[in-house]
């Protein structure tokens, strides 16, 4: 009986933490909203997910152009109709590819990173040493790496589409020999605002998740450095299933309320 | 008797391992307290508890101040601050200008001897520093209890006697409590007026470390001539 019980929780650690998670996401939007987080801990976030995460955003998202756009092409040539590559190739990395392909990198990179910092500071004693001097982790660790990782993942999106699309535009032209002018054009007749808003509140939800799931492992790592290698995987798997997970939500949602208000919108 | 600290009958286990049974302990303002025994019998879980880290299953801890730090047995310092924005960090609630808190953490890095450090990152310094720094950022807020877990573990003996006589420092000059957990005999007997021993969840002898170096109590006899035969293990195996 004692078996089944453990068994039971164990079953259900994972709805605790998901609980531990949005409690930690509400307390830090609050100290957000208040300005009250570390500023110096907020900037050197920001810079680290630059610094650690555009390069391989860039290479990452210029070869999924590059073979998303060569796979495309092979099938518009086959009916003569290259001329709508730029068409496919936009929607696909505008709404997905881009948004999706900068999330995974940044739970890869950065989350995974920030899973094991928080982590290894538990551990070390170091947060029950901000505790007792008084500082709230929440606000000196979670609010700070939150706030960033919501304003850099749209930027990092932002950047992966370009990247992305430059990689569609290269394919076009060597192996589809398509005008530039004409993929643009054709780009541009079907990716609308509509489309960067989604994208930008796809990446703003993923820069979300990263974030707080990061945390909030970091937050409950216990033993040691065995801990801290269960914690950064969970972290990065977690976030990877929710991207994911949100992401179609997302997609669907959009359609299901957009089928309502505008039927241009889906085609 | 005036009290700052006062444990009483305090309980702890971790699943089905108990490491604390009604355990009590008073604390005096500016009294030395050396908790000692064995490794694993839940010395640093009563610091902890009795710095609020930790929550008894049963019994209460009263601590009558907020002014209470710890200075933990790795350091804890946080390893992107410079050894001035460690000391800082314990400073931030206090209403004071930008000189202010400057002056303040040139006078605690100096009383540790560190003053040409405060530039520094804890990676840059070594084990005995680091520790002084945690001694520095423990004495930033002016606290009335200072808890050291293991202060002198890892360090050599010179280093060690140097911790000790900061720890006495701030107990004589700053008349600050302090609650040291130790299982050193020269930390017990440089620094202690009051010595307390737990063993198998219990507190097993308390009273003056002169008595306690003398005791027949067979739990201190055998901490004491570090003896592999005796209760201490065998409670430990058990």
């Amino acid at each position: 009986m004692e078996a089944i019980s453990k068994l039971g929780k164990e079953q259900f650690v994972w709805l605790i933490e998901l609980g531990e998670s949005f409690k930690n996401f509400v307390l830090a939007i609050y100290c957000i909203l208040r300005g009250d987080f570390s500023k110096k801990e907020f900037i050197e976030q920001a810079s680290k997910f630059g610094f650690d995460t555009l390069p391989v955003v860039a290479v990452v998202t210029f070869f999924i152009g590059l073979a998303l756009t060569l796979q495309i092409s092979r099938q518009l040539m086959g009916i003569g109709n290259t001329s709508s590559l730029g068409t496919s190739v936009g929607i696909s990395i505008v709404r997905e590819i881009g948004p999706v392909v900068a999330g995974v990198m940044i739970a890869a990179r950065v989350g995974g990173a920030m899973a094991a910092e928080i982590a290894t500071m538990n551990v070390t004693e170091q947060i029950d040493a901000l505790k007792m001097m008084k500082q709230d982790p929440i606000k000196f660790l979670v609010a700070p790496r939150l706030l960033a990782s919501m304003i850099m993942t749209p930027l990092l999106t932002v950047f992966a589409i370009y990247i992305g699309s430059f990689g569609g535009l290269i394919i076009a032209i060597i192996y589809a020999s398509l005008d530039p002018y004409m993929f643009f054009d054709a780009f541009r007749t079907v990716v609308g605002n509509k489309d960067i808003i989604m994208a930008l509140f796809k990446a703003f939800v993923n820069g979300s998740i990263v974030a707080t799931l990061s945390c909030t492992y970091g937050l409950g790592t216990t033993g040691g450095a065995e801990g801290v290698g269960q914690t950064t995987t969970k972290a990065v798997v977690g976030a990877m299933l929710g991207i994911f997970l949100i992401n179609f939500l997302i997609t669907h949602s959009v359609y299901s309320v957009g089928k309502v208000l505008d039927p241009a919108f889906v085609k | 008797m005036n009290l700052l600290i006062e444990v009483k009958n305090i309980s702890k286990s971790f699943d089905d391992l108990q490491v604390l049974k009604n355990v009590s302990l008073k604390v005096s303002p500016g009294e030395s307290v050396a908790i000692v025994g064995p490794s694993g019998v839940g010395k640093s879980t009563l610091l902890r508890i009795i710095a609020g880290l930790d929550k008894p299953d049963s019994g209460e801890v009263i601590v009558k101040t907020n002014k209470i730090s710890m200075v933990f047995q790795y350091s804890a310092l946080l390893n992107s601050y410079t050894v001035a924005e460690n000391i800082e960090l314990a400073l931030n609630g206090k209403k004071m200008t930008h000189e202010e808190k400057h002056q303040e953490i040139y006078e605690n890095s100096k009383i540790v001897g560190l003053e040409k450090y405060i530039d520094y990152f804890p990676d840059q310094l070594s084990g005995g520093q680091k520790k002084r720094v945690s001694f520095a950022r423990a004495i930033a807020h002016k606290p009335e209890i200072i808890l050291y877990d293991e202060p002198t573990s890892g360090l050599d003996p010179v280093l060690s006697t140097l911790i000790e006589d900061y720890i006495n420092k701030l107990s004589h000059e700053f008349h600050v409590a302090s609650i040291v957990v130790t299982h050193q005999l020269s930390t017990i007997k440089r620094t202690a007026k009051h010595v307390v021993m737990l063993c198998n969840c219990e507190i097993v002898w308390e009273g003056t470390p002169d008595n306690f170096l003398k005791s027949d109590n067979p739990y201190v006899k055998q901490f004491v001539e570090a003896n592999i035969e005796g209760p201490i293990l065998t409670g430990l195996l058990e």
